[in-house]
C-alpha cells in the first residue's frame, strides 16, 4: 500500500540560512538606512534647544536691561 | 545603504537648517542694534598707561563720580592688579551715566551685574560705556578677565541711588555712602 501524494505539497524546502557574515551585513545596511533620520533628530533637537535658550535669555534678560553704548 | 547622492542631499539639508538658525539669530541682533540701539560699547581713545597719575583725567583725585559742567554724570575708574580705584562708585538711577575706565598694567574686564554694562579694559586705551541704571542698590562689579593671581579678589561696587539721594558736592563730586 502506498501513501497517496497530495496535489500540492507544502513548501518543505527550508529557506537558505544566511551565513553569519551576510547576516551582519544585512543588519548594518538596515542600521545605516535609519542613521540619517536619527542624526537629524538628535542634532535638530540639540540645535532647537540651544536656539530656544538663546532667545529666552535674549528676550527675557538682555532686552529688558536696556541699551549701552 | 545610502548612496553618495543621498548623503550629499542630507548634508545640504542640514546646512540649510543651520544657516537658517544663524540667520534668525543675526536678524535678532540686528534688530536690537537698529530698533533698540543696543550695541557693544566702542570707544577708540588712547592714553599713556605709564603716566595715568600724571594725566588730567585719571589722577587719583579725579577718580570716582563727577557731574560735569554740562550735567553729564561721569565715573572714572582705574582697574589695576588687583583692585578698582575707587572700589565703590555712586551713580543716580534713571539718569544716563558715562563710565570711563582704563588700566595701567594688564588687560582687565568689567561687568556690572544685572545690567548690560560689559567691556574690556586694555592698557593704553580708555574704555567707555554709557548706561542708565534702572534699579537702585549695590551692584557688584567684578573683573571678568583673568589678570593674575589676585583676580578673584578684584571687584568693586556700583551704588545706584534714587535721584533725590544723589547729591554731588560743590565740585560736582559724589562718593558712595558709608556702609
Amino acid at each position: 500500500m502506498t501513501t497517496p501524494v497530495p496535489d500540492s505539497v507544502p513548501n518543505a524546502v527550508p529557506k537558505p540560512v544566511p551565513s553569519p557574515e551576510r547576516w551582519e551585513e544585512a543588519r548594518l545596511a538596515d542600521a545605516l538606512r535609519e542613521t540619517p533620520r536619527g542624526a537629524f533628530a538628535l542634532s535638530g533637537a540639540a540645535v532647537a534647544l540651544l536656539l530656544m535658550c538663546w532667545f529666552a535669555i535674549y528676550v527675557f534678560v538682555f532686552l529688558p536691561r536696556g541699551g549701552v553704548g | 545603504m545610502k548612496s553618495e547622492r543621498d548623503i550629499l542631499r542630507t548634508e545640504l539639508q542640514w546646512t540649510l537648517a543651520v544657516g537658517a538658525a544663524a540667520g534668525v539669530v543675526s536678524l535678532a541682533i540686528l534688530w536690537a542694534s537698529l530698533a533698540h540701539l543696543i550695541n557693544p560699547p566702542s570707544n577708540f581713545e588712547t592714553i599713556d598707561p605709564a603716566a595715568l597719575h600724571l594725566s588730567d583725567e585719571f589722577t587719583e583725585s579725579n577718580l570716582g563720580t563727577r557731574v560735569e559742567a554740562d550735567g553729564e554724570v561721569v565715573t572714572r575708574i582705574v582697574a589695576t592688579q588687583f583692585a578698582f580705584a575707587p572700589s565703590c562708585v555712586l551713580v543716580p538711577a534713571d539718569r544716563p551715566v558715562t563710565m570711563r575706565l582704563t588700566s595701567p598694567d594688564v588687560i582687565h574686564g568689567v561687568l556690572v551685574t544685572g545690567t548690560n554694562v560689559n567691556t574690556m579694559i586694555v592698557p593704553g586705551y580708555v574704555s567707555q560705556v554709557r548706561a542708565t541704571f534702572r534699579t537702585t542698590g549695590d551692584l557688584l562689579m567684578p573683573c571678568h578677565e583673568y589678570c593674575g593671581i589676585g583676580h578673584s579678589q578684584m571687584w568693586a561696587v556700583v551704588q545706584v541711588v534714587p535721584a533725590e539721594r544723589f547729591k554731588p558736592d560743590a565740585q560736582g563730586r559724589a562718593a558712595c555712602e558709608k556702609r
